[in-house]
């Protein structure tokens, strides 16, 4: 039987991901090549523990970021919705495979997260975005996977361990 | 009543989805563009608890970037102490000139009996945040209402503009940067005094709307705030025009504009904070001061 607080960790450790994924760090390139920490972190927690990690912690999670940013309330809770359902159906497949098949996965998780932004806001504002930020959201979150999947890999067995 | 509950527990799972989603669009689909619509506790809530985290994540880099910087600063030492006499050499004589100017300015402000101190408040701040995405380009600053941040706070950098506070909480203040598609900006070119809206277009340009096709706007021209429709100071630099698109029809030619500010290395910035009797809060005070002879 888990305590209340480790079933509230994946929710912690999205936190987290969507904290540190928003710093402002003192590189010009962060901008462009910024990993969505929040997708790994959802993708993870979805496929190895479900149960943990449903549409609400997804939808309460893009709605956190709209509030943070200036992108319309309900934007981010959309897409990652959306995200959290493919996931789950696919779950089984995503679970038995490689890991390094998981890699061009989670940019094309990525690559749905942000076509589900941009149709919104192509038809409510017209083509205004930055296709460089496009292009290189997904490839970052490809290149730190590894490491932070390593990294909630740790968590996990915490997790499993109380 | 119990087959009801019997298939909504059969069903949870479906129902929990489909719900999440016809929430997440209808709130997009009831909330306008431009208005935010949450509770504000909620959003103070929100900055606070990731503003908060953001600044504890910050110590260790400012501390590595001060401990870098001195590092650099020491190699460089005898370079820059030549470097600062030369320059001293060469502002020497312009010394005079600054003196005169202020005179001057001091006497024309005095020849038309307008006051342009708007009382406005200075707050250094740290961005802290940087929640730009390729749909929106907002930052987080490390200063709330408790520091005495406050919405419509213009935002500078020694460089230039880089937006105003479009929301605070306790502890921390959201920046609505130019280059945001929200942005709107009363805007003048400083050569020719010709007026338009300096609007953000979610790209690392801005775009000077609104000025007419007869205007003699060159590349180069300096773009500098407007002070009108009670948003920002009046002077503040915004950028350089970099390239003029004239269509075939229409009324406006359509200018791009370089912004002065490099959005991507902000990590300092100052607010100036609109006061009570400030004219940014309502512009038309101060065209109650001007006195007609």
């Amino acid at each position: 039987m888990l305590s209340s607080f480790s079933s509230l960790l994946p929710a912690f450790s999205i936190f987290m991901a969507m904290v540190f994924q928003e710093t402002a760090l003192p590189f010009a390139s962060w901008t462009v090549l910024r990993p969505d920490f929040v997708i790994i972190s959802l993708f993870y927690w979805r496929i190895y523990r479900p149960d943990l990690c449903g549409p609400i912690l997804a939808f309460v999670t893009g709605l956190f970021l709209d509030m943070i940013s200036t992108t319309p309330i309900g934007l981010n809770a959309l897409s990652k919705v959306v995200l959290i359902l493919i996931m789950g159906r696919y779950g089984k497949l995503f679970r038995a495979m490689d890991f390094f098949l998981l890699l061009p996965i989670i940019a094309i998780f990525v690559i749905i997260d942000e076509a589900v932004q941009l149709a919104w806001i192509v038809i409510t504002s017209g083509p205004t975005f930055r296709w460089e930020i496009l292009a290189g959201r997904p490839l970052a979150t490809l290149v730190v996977m590894p490491m932070m999947v390593r990294l909630l890999i740790f968590l996990h067995r915490w997790l499993e361990a109380r | 009543m119990d087959y009801f509950l019997v298939l909504v527990k059969e069903h949870r799972n479906v129902i929990i989805a489909v719900a999440t989603l016809l929430l997440s669009v209808l709130l997009l689909l009831a909330l306008r563009p431009g208005v935010r619509g949450t509770p504000e506790l909620v959003e103070d809530v929100a900055l606070d608890a990731v503003g908060n985290v953001q600044s504890l994540i910050q110590i260790p880099i400012t501390y590595y970037q001060d401990f870098a910087a001195r590092f650099v600063q020491w190699q460089n030492l005898d370079e820059e102490n030549r470097r600062l006499s030369q320059e001293l050499k060469l502002l020497r004589p312009l010394g005079a000139r600054v003196v005169e100017l202020e005179a001057e300015n001091h006497r024309l402000r005095q020849l038309l009996d307008m006051s342009l101190d708007p009382e406005l408040k200075s707050l250094g701040a740290r961005v802290v945040g940087d929640t730009s995405t390729a749909f929106a380009n907002v930052l987080l600053l490390n200063a709330g209402r408790n520091q005495g941040s406050a919405t419509n706070a213009s935002v500078l950098v020694p460089e230039g503009v880089v937006g105003r506070v479009v929301q605070t909480s306790n502890t921390t203040s959201l920046v609505l940067t130019l280059l945001d598609l929200n942005s709107r900006v009363p805007a003048l070119v400083q050569r020719t005094r010709a007026r338009g809206i300096v609007a953000g277009v979610n790209g690392q340009k801005l775009s000077l709307e609104y000025i007419g096709k007869d205007e003699d706007i060159r590349v180069g021209d300096q773009v500098i705030t407007s002070g009108i429709a009670g948003s920002f100071p009046k002077g503040l630099l915004i950028g350089t025009v970099q390239e003029i698109r004239e269509g075939d029809t229409g009324l406006f030619q359509r200018v791009i504009v370089q912004p002065s500010v490099d959005f991507d290395r902000i990590e300092e910035v100052r607010l100036l904070i609109p006061g009570p009797q400030s004219a940014i809060i309502d512009s038309s005070k101060n065209l109650n001061v001007i006195k007609r002879p």
